[in-house]
């Protein structure tokens, strides 16, 4: 009796539970081209799972239901903050290791105590690049590694060049993109110019400028210097 | 947990932008649509559709064919006057553009015309994107 009981029970649970993880796998398979599962695991909202999935253009989060019927591809927005709840999660599953990027090959200007940390890949002739250096020159403590990024026009390419060939790196790239002024060193020292160029592309910065706060996560476009800061502040928090 | 919606498929539709003060940037070739069609046996039409919000330099487009031939005669419109702080006059386009390109007469024997179209635009939001070439295959009909 109380064996046919807890059968029952059993039944009832699995009625409930709807499919696995395993099952979500299953019903992937095959449709998500050459993009590999990362991971499947129960959704913090809905009755849903949520998949990684990580594919050449990076990591993309889709939505599966609990019978593993739908699949749901579109972004989750918090009704009450308004925040891109997916957004969110995609920028944490692609974030790179900070220290792995070659802070040797960057142009580093630091102000004030340094603290709030930003790598920038930048390009000279991209008109947002040049608001933003406007805007992290005025965050305050802050240490800013440009990362020359000459992919907009083809004449990017010589002024980076000549930008690391000057005396003082961080003065001509101020000049540059603060004040208009170009470069005078001969473009002709050994730069790390292509190398970085070819970094950008493996990190997937199809725009610029694009930026990585500390703890690895990417960014794309000038943003507004409030919102910057409150983003650089949460990933570089003050030290007590 | 219940204060929370679920915005399905195409977030960038122009009803959830408006809903949710939209922040996201559209990838390049959403955000500028190439398509092309033949007006006649020697002359090709590319249409770039540009989302809302986005632009393209008119000095950034160059067209070859699938070889890497660059074409000659192409006829760009003017595009509208930007005034830009450091970089000058700059012509761009909004909304559309759509371009004449001559077809030789050795492609026209061939009934297809296979272009690679380089193009590069920005997004008000704030960023550049790099140049993108696009390939696009036209049918030709015969002369």
């Amino acid at each position: 009796m109380i064996r046919a009981l807890f059968a029952l029970l059993l039944l009832a649970l699995v009625g409930t539970a709807g499919a696995d993880e395993a099952a979500v796998r299953r019903m992937l398979q095959g449709k998500l081209g050459d993009a590999a599962i990362e991971s499947v695991q129960e959704a913090p909202f809905g009755s849903l799972y949520e998949v990684v999935v990580r594919g050449a253009d990076g990591v993309r989060i889709l939505y599966v239901d609990d019978a593993a019927s739908v699949i749901l591809n579109g972004q989750a927005i918090d009704a009450k903050t308004g925040a891109n709840l997916t957004r969110e999660r995609e920028r944490k599953f692609g974030a790179i290791k900070w220290a792995s990027l070659p802070f040797d090959d960057a142009i580093s200007i630091v102000r004030g105590n340094g603290r709030r940390k930003i790598a920038v890949f930048s390009d000279p002739n991209c008109p947002y690049c040049k608001r933003f250096e406007k805007d992290l020159a005025r965050l305050g403590d802050s240490t800013v590694h440009v990362f020359l990024y000459p992919v907009i026009k083809p004449e990017s390419l010589v002024q980076t060049k000549a930008v690391w060939c000057a005396a003082d790196r961080a003065q001509a790239w101020r000049d540059l993109m603060l004040r208009d002024l170009q470069p005078t060193a001969k473009p002709d020292c050994a730069t790390p110019v292509e190398k970085l160029v070819a970094l950008g592309h493996r990190l997937g910065a199809n725009s610029t400028p694009t930026w990585f706060v500390e703890t690895g996560e990417r960014y794309s476009g000038a943003l507004a210097l409030d919102d910057l800061r409150k983003i650089l502040d949460e990933a570089s928090p003050p030290k007590r | 947990m219940k204060a929370l919606l679920l915005v399905l498929a195409l977030a960038a539709t122009p009803a959830s932008a408006q809903l949710f003060g939209n922040q996201e940037l559209l990838e390049p070739d959403k955000a500028f649509r190439v398509s092309a069609r033949a007006l006649d046996a020697r002359n090709v039409e590319v249409t770039f559709k540009i989302a809302d919000g986005y632009y393209m330099y008119r000095e950034r487009f160059s067209f070859a064919t699938a070889d890497g031939r660059p074409l000659a005669g192409v006829e760009i419109p003017r595009g509208k006057v930007k005034e830009d702080q450091f970089f000058g006059k700059q012509e761009t386009f909004r909304d559309f553009v759509r371009i004449r390109v001559p077809v030789s007469a050795a492609d026209a024997a061939k009934g297809t015309l296979t272009l690679n179209i380089t193009s590069q635009g920005c997004s008000d939001k704030g960023i550049c994107y790099i140049p993108q070439t696009q390939q696009v295959q036209v049918p030709l009909p015969r002369s």
